[in-house]
């Protein structure tokens, strides 16, 4: 199944790749299909030189401990030529993604900004959002992923998230196919009964047009905490004729009444966040979930006993260059100890650098 | 909001020193590979634009029927930059 927008020349008057707006430019759309290409080079081939180069380091006995500090393992792997060209590959196609990104939407800045506002009181579903949002410190003190006005600052961050996401995931979500295909692979409460679904941190909302798609008859929720970002997620369920009630919250403060849903999904969100502020938004969850109910968390791996000491470095590479502030804390956190002491019952799944826990209240 | 202030990039913070003969090889072939289609697309333009298919370059729609493979892309990149992931941890100056 895909999502998508056809025969409408849209704001930039160059069409839709899935549901986005195309480049405004033939030329921004090639510079970013060249940066795409680029940066599956780095995941597909310069990734698995760099763990290589490095686990024969780690063999030749530079790095003693199972489970090293980060500074011991960054004196050995930083000076490594296939990992240094790697880190300058991945930062440099962070940056000149993000830049076109912006320049290319600039040009057709006015008609994006426009179609924001003309979808706000258009259906079938509905947005609630306050332009004088006060958002927590941790969450402006950095722009995210490096992205130009971060999340909140900029009123085309939706667009540009949306674009940028696509050059970082490789094309693989286009038309939303790999999120639908997740949303249709969650579990359900074990009485099966999913009449009200809430996703928690829905970004652009492409997660929870799924959810409608899979139970059209349930009560959909979506909530986020960046303004540009839920308004873009309305725009784009309103494109696609999906009933979903979109509103800007902070997770670990809800407004939903206690027990009031029967499937939560809660997807890369808690490495987005401070450990403490992130086990509230668990909590938070918690208490909005019905008796019997489901919370479905999708995030980071956690580091392993013993450590895998490439995917440490990779991740703290990340919190160095790719402003993930607090993601690091995050997969040193023991998340499952935590849930376990939450949950009456708790599953864990490892799918390569994700994991799953579904949690059953 | 007009773009933020660029962020400055940590130059010399990741590659290494020796690796320079392998960038400058890594832009010869980028710019042979560049020239060829600025080379082919000022012929294709040119003949476009006289037979009257397109008014100007700039005004091509963006249209899902015509799509580039990324196979063919991920091949150009492969061909440029490939001789990278073969360097490893130790560099060959000899």
């Amino acid at each position: 199944m895909t999502a998508e927008v056809t025969g409408k020349v849209g704001p930039t008057g160059r069409g839709h790749i899935g549901t986005m707006a195309a480049m405004s430019s033939y030329d921004d759309e090639s510079y970013l299909d060249f940066i795409e290409g680029l940066r599956m080079f780095a995941l597909k081939s310069m990734n698995p030189a760099s763990a290589k180069a490095l686990k024969a380091e780690i063999a030749a006995g530079k790095i003693k401990s199972e489970n090293p500090d980060i500074s011991e393992t960054r004196a050995v792997a930083d000076p490594l030529p296939a990992v240094g060209i790697r880190n300058r590959m991945l930062r440099s196609t962070q940056g000149l993604n993000w830049d076109r990104i912006v320049d290319s939407y600039d040009k057709n800045r006015a008609a994006l900004e426009q179609e924001l506002t003309d979808a706000e009181t258009a259906g079938p579903g509905s947005l609630r959002w306050d332009p004088d949002f006060k958002y927590p410190e941790y969450f402006t003190a950095v722009p995210y992923h490096r992205q130009p006005g971060s999340y909140h600052a900029d009123p085309l961050g939706g667009h540009i998230y949306h674009y940028g996401t696509k050059v970082f995931h490789g094309g693989s979500n286009d038309k939303d196919e790999a999120k639908i295909e997740r949303i249709y692979e969650l579990p359900t409460p074990k009485d099966g009964k999913v009449e009200k679904f809430l996703d928690v941190a829905c970004a652009i909302g492409s997660g929870t047009v799924a959810a409608k798609l899979r139970w059209p008859n349930a009560e959909i929720h979506g909530i986020e905490l960046a303004a540009p970002l839920v308004r873009y997620a309305h725009m784009r369920a309103t494109r696609l004729n999906a009933d979903v009630k979109f509103s800007q919250q902070l997770a670990e403060k809800l407004d939903f009444a206690d027990n009031t849903f029967d499937l939560i999904y809660m997807s890369t969100l808690l490495h987005e966040m401070p450990v403490a502020e992130g086990r509230k938004a668990i909590q938070e969850a918690k208490r909005v979930l019905r008796p019997g109910g489901l919370l479905v968390i999708h995030d980071m791996v956690q580091a392993t006993t013993p450590l895998d000491i490439w995917s440490d470095y990779d991740r703290y590479f990340d919190h160095r260059f790719n402003n993930e502030p607090y993601a690091y804390k995050y997969v040193h956190s023991d998340i499952d100890s935590f849930l376990k002491a939450e949950f009456a019952e708790v599953e864990n799944s490892v799918h390569g650098k994700t994991s799953t826990w579904n949690c059953h209240k | 909001m007009t773009n933020p202030k660029r962020e400055r990039e940590p130059l010399g913070k990741f590659a290494p020193e020796g690796i320079n003969d392998h960038i400058l090889h890594v832009i010869f072939e980028l710019a042979a590979e560049l020239w060829v289609v600025k080379r082919r697309l000022a012929e294709v333009e040119g003949a476009a634009v006289a037979k009257g298919v397109i008014e100007s370059p700039d005004a091509i729609v963006r249209d899902d029927s015509f799509q580039f493979d990324n196979t063919d892309r991920d091949a150009f990149v492969e061909r440029i930059f490939g001789s990278l992931k073969d360097i490893g941890a130790k560099l060959d100056t000899q």
